[in-house]
């Protein structure tokens, strides 16, 4: 079988694995890139990975994964008007900004999430990479069943894409079709977490607790309330409304209704771009996108841009902007001497109107509601590892000892050495550690030669 | 000496390092540079995921044991930056524990997968091995 091809145009990568199926809820899907944590929102693990697994997995089938440990993030409550699910995640990734998630996957759980539209739950689990994590899931529930058969009336209406796979479904989605629905509904029925599952963290959040945030600049790990913000009258020469995060129908319409007949401030760029090309043509249909226009807005294609650093509309020297991203690291969106904000769709409609980083919100109490705990396993006895033949079943060896927490790549191999083409194996073992320790390369390795058993 | 094992001459070094080892960048020679060095296995506290991934498909073992970590930062300090020391340790890999100083530690098991990848030595011999099967 061939591979399915999209073209430049029809959209963001992961936004067409949520529209045509791919991400299916229930499964495990990669993708090589880091915003891959997005299927979560349709209750699919999504994890990333580097290219060269991409390509071993294009050629095998198969892959390896270590199930990393899981944090559950109970939501309560549910969100104020005019509060998203991108405020969530710039509240969790703001207030819990010690590394809390750090390499682990999110189980979403608890009352609020009912209360939280497909869109908003795959803009929170986007996000959860900039949190740290490595994937955040959404249970399958009675929301999720619902879009995905409005999908599917969607899909059938529409027709097929005509990509190789589409061979699969015997003239129907290959993926996304009734039969695929009612099964997954009828398997989903037997799906919760066991009574005893083991969290290494637990974290509740109240959602009528959260306000709309933004977020940096330049870090995630810093947040601010807008209508805090608002006061310093923060003047911004860019505003976006684009990505994979922050660009589907239900953002579109936040952002569209705000600027309805008002025009974008002088001096300030506002560009948008829908997360695909259906996601476009509904916003057209809608009237949402017109809206935009008429403001002043700037319209990309529905694809990749600025918020990676490409294309027209990036942030120069000593210029601010504000956009409904997922990343606001230093120099992504242009220069580095630039300062970039993140924060929902109807924060930088609003900034792009009055010019300045501004939102209507009748503040209220502005205090997070939100805990942690953690947890510590309760052993569950001995288990045994099969041992494949060739791998030693027992193995003895030398200690050597490096105290340092936090060593990173660069002291286990300069950074300097890592473009060299021409260094050789003997060449690395002469630099290893060399930021560390400039020893280590000398001394290890003399004098350790000692018998053991294999 | 019991015949049905194979005695080697080897020299065999686990390198033990402490909490989140390998974070930062995902270059691959962070970890191909410690094979070359002679280092099979590296034992730490806790493993950048990304580290872990590309020392196995690298074919070097990542393994964590935070009680071994923490017991050698009890016995050595960190006054010195590498420590040589005098000790020898035994993986019982089918168990998932380490002796060593006449203690027995815990290690992360070292599942099918990743004795798939040691044995074959990483993850582009383990991908032609697939495609010629």
């Amino acid at each position: 079988m061939g591979c399915d091809f999209y073209p430049a145009g029809r959209g963001i990568g992961h936004q067409i694995m949520i529209e045509e199926g791919y991400a299916f809820p229930g499964t495990l899907c990669v993708a090589s890139d880091s915003h891959s944590n997005m299927y979560g929102g349709i209750g699919c693990l999504g994890t990333p990975i580097v290219r060269t697994d991409a390509a071993a997995i294009w050629a095998t089938g198969r892959t390896w994964w270590q199930i990393p440990p899981v944090v559950k993030v109970e939501l309560k409550g549910e969100l104020s008007p005019g509060v998203t699910g991108k405020d969530v995640i710039i509240a969790l990734s703001g207030y819990f900004n010690q590394d809390e998630v750090l390499n682990t996957i999110i189980e979403f759980t608890g009352s609020g999430v009912k209360n939280l539209s497909i869109e908003q739950r795959l803009t929170i689990a986007n996000m959860t990479t900039e949190w740290g994590a490595l994937g955040g899931v959404f249970p399958i529930d009675k929301s999720a069943i619902y879009w995905l058969r409005k999908r599917v009336g969607f899909i059938s209406r529409r027709g097929l894409e005509g990509v190789p796979s589409d061979s699969d479904g015997n003239g129907k989605h290959p993926r996304l079709n009734k039969e695929s629905i009612d099964a997954l509904e009828k398997n989903i029925k037997a799906l919760k977490a066991d009574p005893d599952a083991y969290y290494s963290k637990e974290i509740t959040l109240s959602l009528f607790s959260i306000r709309p945030y933004v977020s940096g600049p330049n870090s995630v790990k810093v947040m601010k309330s807008v209508t805090e913000l608002k006061e310093e009258k923060l003047k911004i020469n860019k505003a976006y409304l684009v990505s994979c995060v922050n660009s589907r129908l239900e953002d579109i319409e936040q952002a569209a209704k705000l600027v309805e007949g008002k025009k974008v401030a002088k001096g300030v760029e506002f560009y948008i771009a829908a997360a695909s090309s259906e996601v476009q043509k509904q916003a057209e249909h809608k009237g949402y996108w017109q809206n935009l226009l008429e403001a002043g807005a700037k319209p990309l294609p529905p694809g990749c841009g600025p918020c990676i650093g490409l294309g027209a509309g990036l942030l120069e020297d000593g210029e601010v902007g504000i956009s409904a991203t997922n990343r606001n690291f230093k120099g992504r969106m242009g220069s580095p001497n630039a300062k970039a904000y993140l924060a929902s769709p109807g924060v930088v409609a609003q900034s792009a109107i009055s010019g300045y980083i501004d939102y209507g919100f009748a503040n209220g109490e502005d205090t997070i509601r939100a805990e942690i705990r953690s947890n510590t396993k309760i052993k569950s006895g001995k288990s045994s590892v099969n041992i494949l033949d060739g791998f030693p079943k027992t193995m003895t060896g030398r200690l050597v000892y490096c105290h340092q927490n936090n060593l990173n790549t660069d002291g286990i191999y300069p950074g300097k050495y890592t473009y060299q083409d021409d260094f050789k194996p003997e060449d690395q073992a002469k630099v290893v550690m060399e930021n560390y320790d400039p020893d280590f390369a000398k001394k290890v390795n003399e004098g350790d030669i000692f018998s053991g058993w294999l | 000496m019991i015949p049905t094992l194979r005695r080697k001459l080897m020299k065999v070094i686990y390198l033990v390092g402490g909490y989140n080892f390998g974070s930062g960048s995902s270059r691959e020679q962070a970890a191909t540079a410690l094979k070359h060095r002679g280092i099979q296995c590296v034992i730490v506290g806790s493993a950048s995921q990304t580290y872990k991934r590309n020392a196995l498909n690298n074919g070097i073992l990542v393994i964590e044991s935070p009680g071994l970590s923490d017991h050698l930062k009890e016995k050595y300090g960190t006054e010195k930056l590498t420590v040589y020391t005098e000790l020898t340790a035994e993986i019982n890999f089918k168990k998932s524990e380490l002796k060593t100083d006449g203690k027995v530690f815990e290690i992360s098991p070292v599942g099918i997968a990743a004795q798939e990848l040691i044995v074959v030595g990483g993850l582009e011999n383990w991908v032609k091995q697939n495609l010629s099967n």
